[in-house]
């Protein structure tokens, strides 16, 4: 199975990249646009590029430590093991590429390996009632709580896409298909209240069938009971105040996730 | 001759979530060109400018571990919104000093 193929499969969301440049491509836009990365595998017989150059750029500019897989060629990773670590690189393949050991190293990687072998995972994050992949709409302007509430989320299943403002998002909801909107509530363009009214006029001239109602929790820098009046007054289904904390909005995950405790948890649900 | 101000603390220790060891330094950088940009903006008398540095500051600080920046984000806003140049100008100091003088531990 090709690659790209495995990591969809288990839920990633994969860019390709035929070289080095390409690739420091990618990733400075997907961090510049708020969507960064999670993991890169790199190839270590990619034509024009010194891998362990590359790898050092990577970690340097984009701060992805610990966050590059090599997969290299049959007889050639013992020596490169020393260079690998100084490079960053904390895990590696070797070719062919088995699918067991690529989600290994994927899980490993994802949490934070200190060494090049023999990682062992940290307790994950979540709880199985919330190994639920939900597809989450996150609406907000500011760089910092986008990052943030990525990194919140890069160890659970859910999916996150990304939009700047209340009219983007409108957008993106009309075409996709979310189980949740976290929607900040002061944004240039287009505010929270605008897009979570344009959104439930939206889902009602659909006739509510094909458009069931999608739960939308408002973020807001108010503590203030009238922000939180007002945003339901929208048509927002519950309120959380800025900044969120890691604990409270996988809690809040939790309560509109179906149980589904079936599911295995997705080693590579991120962005790759 | 200088006397040293005993109630200056050397450092301010901040304890925070080791899953956003890759974002703080990143994050505290932003704060740090934030103190720029909010005396660029004073000096044009930019207000809104201020008003929204801060209140984005206001909104993220305690999500990253950082208590004090949301509380002078917070005050800074409300003082911007008022066009309280000296109170916004004593915040920005003291937002610099406190960039200064914090250190990250992760746990």
């Amino acid at each position: 199975m090709a690659l790209k193929e495995m990591l969809t499969r288990w839920g990633a969301l994969v860019e390709e990249a035929e070289n080095g440049e390409n690739c420091l491509f990618h990733l400075r836009h997907g961090k510049e646009n708020g969507a960064p990365f999670d993991l890169v595998l790199l190839d270590g017989q990619m034509a024009g590029t010194h891998e362990m150059e590359l790898a050092k750029m990577i970690e340097e500019n984009l701060h992805l430590a610990g966050q590059i897989i090599l997969m290299t060629r049959a007889g050639n990773h013992q020596g490169e093991m020393a260079g690998a670590k100084r490079a960053g690189i904390r895990h590696y393949l070797v070719k062919p590429i088995k699918q067991s050991e690529l989600r290994k190293a994927i899980e490993s990687s994802r949490s934070r390996g200190e060494t090049l072998a023999g990682v062992q995972p940290e307790p994950p994050l979540i709880s199985s009632d919330t190994a639920v992949q939900l597809h989450i709409l996150l609406v907000e302007d500011s760089e910092e709580n986008r990052l943030l509430i990525q990194n919140y989320l890069k160890k659970t299943t859910h999916r996150v896409d990304i939009a700047e403002n209340g009219e983007i998002a409108v957008n993106k909801f009309k075409s996709g298909s979310y189980d949740l909107v976290l929607m900040d509530m002061q944004m240039p363009v287009m505010d929270g209240y605008t897009a979570t009214r344009k959104i439930r006029m939206w889902e009602r001239e659909m006739g509510g069938e094909s458009r069931k109602h999608t739960p939308i929790v408002a973020l807001t820098a108010f503590a203030l009971q009238e922000e939180a009046k007002k945003s339901l007054e929208a048509g927002c289904d519950a309120h959380l105040t800025k900044p969120i904390k890691r604990a409270t909005l996988l809690k809040v995950l939790s309560e509109y996730s179906p149980q589904s405790p079936s599911l295995a948890p997705n080693p590579a649900g991120g962005r790759i | 001759m200088t006397i040293p101000n005993a109630t200056t603390p050397a450092e301010i220790v901040v304890r925070a979530d080791r899953e956003l060891e890759d974002l703080i330094p990143w994050y505290l950088e932003k704060r740090r060109k934030d103190v720029q940009k909010m005396r660029q903006a004073m000096e044009k008398g930019d207000y809104e400018g201020v008003r929204t540095l801060a209140h984005n500051m206001k909104g993220s600080g305690s999500g990253y571990g950082f208590e004090d920046i949301t509380q002078i984000g917070a005050a800074m806003e409300k003082m911007a919104r008022m066009g309280d140049k000296d109170s916004v100008g004593r915040k920005i100091t003291e937002l610099e000093n406190y960039l200064k003088l914090v250190t990250v531990t992760y746990e």
